[in-house]
């Protein structure tokens, strides 16, 4: 029998670096499909005792729930999953991993068919002329847009506000694809155009218990921005991404860095997330509502 | 002393400097070399024509061709494919990365530079390894032994083959027929080392499930980095083919009579042509510091051979070691392997090429054995320290970028016996050749 060997600090926090690169680039849902993915290859490659399944698959939850900052729409799916997966500890080995895998499928269905219908509810808040505003990487704004312009042939503008390449790059690529129209500004540019715009989407990471949101950074500078101005705030996310816990509880991460520019030392902390006060957002759309004032 | 004895001496003192200049990293290597050409010319010691006549500029066109076609290679997008597909083969099996990685290093030394392969295969390793909670530091230097052992098996892996080969006339077909071997059976040995003293990293980690999430994590990551890319499917396959040609013109040289030089250059101007690229943004990935500072060696290097200086140190040091084959062949490949290990091993094999000339002379050693001898310990060497190597060097400086600081002596602890057990193995190589050959 092998011994159980638990995840060190070390290679936790190197999972939620990893986790954290994910989510920048393509933002936390498909952040939450693959690990849900790769939740499913890891079960299917491991060799265990029927004895140590249960504390592999439980300790593999925990890490998965733990990351920082959370992953909001994960941690409810993982819990859903140990729930579904209990009943079935106390059979064999093979039973144990066929059932995981199963409920881990369903979960990934579950998530996709929740994004599908917050698309579909989304792209009624796209109307012809509008000029919205896209901040950062968010699937549900992209796939809204794209299929606003493609499937109902709306004719709008995009202004993207670009942050740095990599995450704005692949955002331009798409949309452009997809035909849009697009004008690209730096981010600190936005207040020059405030009166051009009629609208500002963005999605989230969380909305959290205490009527906030744990956005992309940048996003509570142009949301206030935006507020200030009277440009209505659009939030799109779907209800798995409605937090039991409070914005201290969302493990944002802080990095420290010794920073060297020119003849200046100095150390810098970057937050992984903004904060936004969810007043400040004029409609919250999910896959269920009809972009009520939250 | 004599003024004319003084400028006897000049040349010696000006190239003594220049090597324990280039040994200390105190400047620029290029810079050194030209200066010391600079001292020179500025003495009189020598003229410009003649300056000119010692560069070997077969060996210039070789080098410069084939950094113009790595460059566009690397443009192509061919090595993002090969370490992707490299990265989902493994499994994230700690073995298969270690084998499976220094395997595909080692295949690609063999064919372009050192530098540019470990360039493009040590980030992804180390992203391998620390998404499995592993060291990352042996799978580096790894690499980097692998990519120095690799490069010694072709006229074009390494930097002392395309000069040994230059300034000798050996072709690609006979440093392929005489060197492949020693270098796979080396291979397979290092490989066998690294496995039999660190075999409690390379447990499969398939009774881990939390290691296994983030290795399939990380995978699926590299994937993805890799759709994001944009490849030019034409682009790909025009550089691929003119690989292919530039590789099939260096077997058929005795064929074609094209030597490796005018090879390189000729495909590298084609693929510029046929693939429209940026001429400029190519020639600023060419190394031109390298380039000079071959050149600058080859005249220091031409001065001391004119004055004579290079003929007295071999009948005074090399020769006195006996007519022996035996013990001129081990000699050589020794000298040259433990040299290698702390002085860069492009200004050693350059001066020993004369010096081994003369050896030949005064003891012919059939098959160009001697050659092999000192292409084996130049480029093996290359792996006993971490200032070794060019490869060692950037191997162990993107390591510290990816916040795994490889020291000198830990990275000795790891290439010490690899470079020991490849000398051996080459020994014994070489000692077969010879024995078969006498």
């Amino acid at each position: 029998m092998n011994q159980i060997q638990h995840m060190k600090k070390e290679d936790r926090d190197n999972l939620y670096k990893l986790f954290r690169n994910y989510e920048d680039i393509l933002g936390p849902d498909p952040t939450a499909v693959v690990a849900l993915e790769s939740f499913i290859q890891a079960v299917e490659e491991l060799k265990c005792s029927e004895s140590e399944i249960t504390s592999l698959l439980m300790e593999l939850s925990e890490v998965i729930k733990d990351t920082r900052p959370r992953i909001i729409p994960l941690i409810h799916l993982t819990e859903q999953f140990e729930a579904e997966i209990s009943p079935h500890f106390g059979k064999s080995l093979e039973e144990i991993k066929t059932q995981a895998v199963r409920i881990l499928r369903e979960k990934i269905a579950v998530f996709e068919s929740y994004r599908a219908k917050l698309i579909e509810n989304g792209m009624k808040y796209v109307e012809d002329k509008d000029v919205i505003v896209v901040h950062s990487i968010s699937y549900a704004v992209e796939r809204i847009l794209i299929q606003a312009h493609q499937t109902l042939g709306k004719k709008f503008r995009v202004l993207l506000l670009k942050q740095d390449f990599t995450k704005t790059g692949r955002l331009i690529k798409s949309l452009s694809n997809a035909g849009i129209e697009l004008f690209i500004i730096p981010e600190f540019n936005l207040s020059q155009y405030l009166e051009n715009i009629s609208k500002l989407f963005i999605g989230a990471m969380s909305v959290t218990s205490d009527r906030k949101v744990v956005a992309a950074v940048g996003t509570a500078g142009i949301v206030s921005l935006c507020h200030l101005n009277k440009v209505p705030v659009y939030l799109f996310v779907n209800s798995l991404k409605f937090s039991h816990q409070p914005y201290a509880k969302q493990g944002i991460h802080r990095k420290n860095e010794d920073r060297q520019d020119k003849d200046l030392s100095y150390s810098l902390t970057t937050c992984s997330h903004d904060v936004v006060d969810l007043d400040l957002v004029t409609h919250v759309i999910t896959e269920q509502s009809n972009g009520q004032s939250p | 002393m004599e003024i004319g004895t003084l400028i006897h001496f000049l040349p010696v003192a000006v190239f003594a400097v220049v090597y324990l200049v280039i040994s200390f990293e105190l400047l620029n290597k290029a810079v050194t070399a030209l200066l010391g050409v600079m001292v020179l010319l500025i003495l009189g010691i020598i003229t410009e024509h003649e300056a000119v006549s010692f560069i070997d500029f077969e060996t210039i066109m070789l080098l410069m061709g084939m950094m113009c076609i790595v460059a566009i290679l690397k443009k192509s997008g061919f090595f993002a494919i090969l370490t992707v597909r490299v990265a989902k083969l493994t499994k994230g099996n700690p073995l298969k990365i270690m084998i499976l990685f220094s395997a595909v290093t080692a295949f690609i030394s063999a064919f372009l530079d050192n530098v540019t392969t470990v360039l493009i295969m040590v980030p992804i390793v180390i992203e391998l390894a620390k998404g499995m909670g592993l060291n990352p530091r042996i799978y580096v230097i790894a690499q980097a032994v692998v990519s120095n052992i690799g490069g010694t098996a072709t006229l074009i892996g390494d930097p002392p083959n395309i000069i040994i080969g230059s300034k000798v006339g050996l072709t690609f077909n006979e440093f392929a027929l005489y060197l492949t071997f020693p270098v796979v059976v080396s291979f397979a040995a290092v490989m066998g080392w690294f496995w039999l003293t660190n075999r409690e990293m390379f447990k499969p980690i398939d009774t881990n499930l939390a290691k296994l999430f983030s290795v399939r994590f990380l995978i699926e990551k590299i994937e993805f980095d890799f759709l994001s890319m944009k490849i030019d499917r034409t682009f790909l396959t025009k550089s691929l083919v003119c690989l292919l040609i530039a590789i099939s013109l260096f077997i058929t040289q005795r064929v074609t009579g094209i030597t490796p030089g005018v090879v390189a250059i000729t495909v590298a101007m084609i693929l510029l042509a046929i693939t429209k690229t940026d001429v400029e943004h190519i020639m600023l990935e060419v190394e031109w510091t390298t380039l000079l500072f071959f050149s600058g060696l080859f005249i220091l290097v031409g001065t001391l051979e004119e004055k004579g200086f290079i003929e007295w140190m071999a009948r005074n040091i090399f020769l006195k070691a006996g007519d022996n084959p035996y013990v001129l062949v081990l000699l050589v490949l020794w000298v040259s392997g433990i040299a290698s290990g702390f002085i860069d091993n492009i200004p050693f094999t350059i001066t020993m090429i004369p010096i081994v000339k003369i050896m030949l002379e005064a003891n012919p050693i059939p098959h160009n054995i001697l050659w092999w001898a000192l292409s084996l310990g130049a480029c093996f060497g290359g792996n006993l320290t971490l200032i070794g190597a060019s490869a060692n060097i950037v191997s162990a400086a993107m390591a510290k970028r990816n916040g795994c600081e490889i020291t000198f002596f830990e990275f000795c602890k790891y290439s010490t016996m690899p470079t020991v057990i490849s000398l051996v193995i080459s020994s014994l190589v070489l000692t077969l050749y010879l024995w078969m050959a006498l």
